[in-house]
């Protein structure tokens, strides 16, 4: 009974750590319902710090900061897809757009929805 | 000494392997996919010109106020060295407006002939019925004309080939003359 509850408190403790570990990879969400972050293949030493959408005059706005982790420059393709609040995307495909980040910089994109409709966004990111 | 059959199956395998070598396959792209193939204003250019344009106007105080304004599109001047076809530009601009509900578009110069044309033929013609026809002196005229501008930058050497684009947009009040939006973007595309 004591080594089951020794069992349970590794268990607890192991939980914590990956709850941390998923939080620290995904960054912080501010005000998305869902938020998501989708990377597209592998990025590499890409940290996504920051998701904050913002609803203004009716228009959502969604702010996406990353960092480049790693000692080279980086040229990256991002796009949002926007959905309404049925969580049905919305409008044809955005087109992909560069972002381009030097080692260790932390960028913040910028993306506005097309309509009044969006209420939650995807951020997609690629090499 | 080869055998003449032998000789014969070499030559025709290095043909077909020849034939083969010179074929291209054909196949679908993503039609938003960053596109690379050369230095020169692309699709990739285009679909961001006009996207970033369509979302700055969107949250501004022009169309924020939900009085769905009544604007015209006037041509971006193409002002760079190259071939760029600028009507791509604002047609997709306009499209993507008119998507989203906060603007009215009237006819542009473009189109005008195209529309007195229908009109004067309803008007003339004895086939239509007079009482639903559509009449002169009901069009309306834009409040907001859209206009602009797309400049380069190039430098060259011998190693690398480096292009600046810059593209600024500017929406007129046509009554007062006062310039109600504006914002621009730029393209840096290196060849190295």
């Amino acid at each position: 009974m004591r080594f089951r509850f020794k069992q349970l408190r590794y268990l607890s403790v192991l939980g914590f750590l990956f709850f941390l570990v998923s939080c620290s990879f995904m960054g912080k969400k501010n005000g998305c319902p869902n938020g998501d972050v989708v990377f597209v293949g592998d990025i590499g030493d890409i940290e996504i710090v920051e998701v904050s959408c913002i609803p203004k005059d009716g228009i959502l706005r969604v702010l996406v900061e990353i960092k480049n982790d790693d000692s080279k420059d980086r040229s990256l393709a991002y796009r949002f897809d926007w959905f309404d609040e049925e969580g049905v995307v919305l409008g044809r495909d955005e087109a992909w757009k560069t972002v381009y980040l030097y080692p260790k910089e932390v960028k913040t994109i910028r993306g506005t929805a097309p309509n009044w409709l969006a209420t939650d966004a995807k951020f997609l990111i690629k090499k | 000494m080869f055998q003449r059959g032998y000789v014969l199956r070499v030559a025709i395998l290095i043909v077909f392997s020849m034939v083969l070598g010179c074929s291209k396959s054909v196949r679908y792209g993503d039609s938003k996919g960053i596109e690379t193939v050369s230095i020169e204003f692309g699709s990739t250019d285009l679909q961001k010109i006009a996207e970033e344009m369509t979302r700055s106007m969107l949250v501004s105080q022009l169309v924020v106020t939900g009085n769905r304004p009544l604007m015209t599109v006037q041509d971006v001047k193409n002002l760079t060295s190259e071939y760029i076809d600028t009507r791509a530009i604002t047609d997709s601009i306009r499209t993507e407006l008119a998507r989203s509900g906060v603007v009215r578009f009237v006819v542009d110069e473009e189109a005008m002939a195209q529309q007195v044309s229908e009109l004067e033929r309803q008007q003339d013609g004895e086939y239509y019925n007079q009482e639903v026809i559509a009449e002169r002196g009901k069009m309306l005229g834009a409040a907001y004309r859209l206009e602009g501008s797309i400049r380069s930058i190039v430098k060259q050497n011998s190693d690398v080939k480096d292009v600046y684009y810059k593209v600024n947009l500017q929406v007129w009040e046509i009554q007062t003359g006062i310039l109600e939006w504006s914002d621009e973007t730029d393209i840096r595309k290196i060849r190295d």
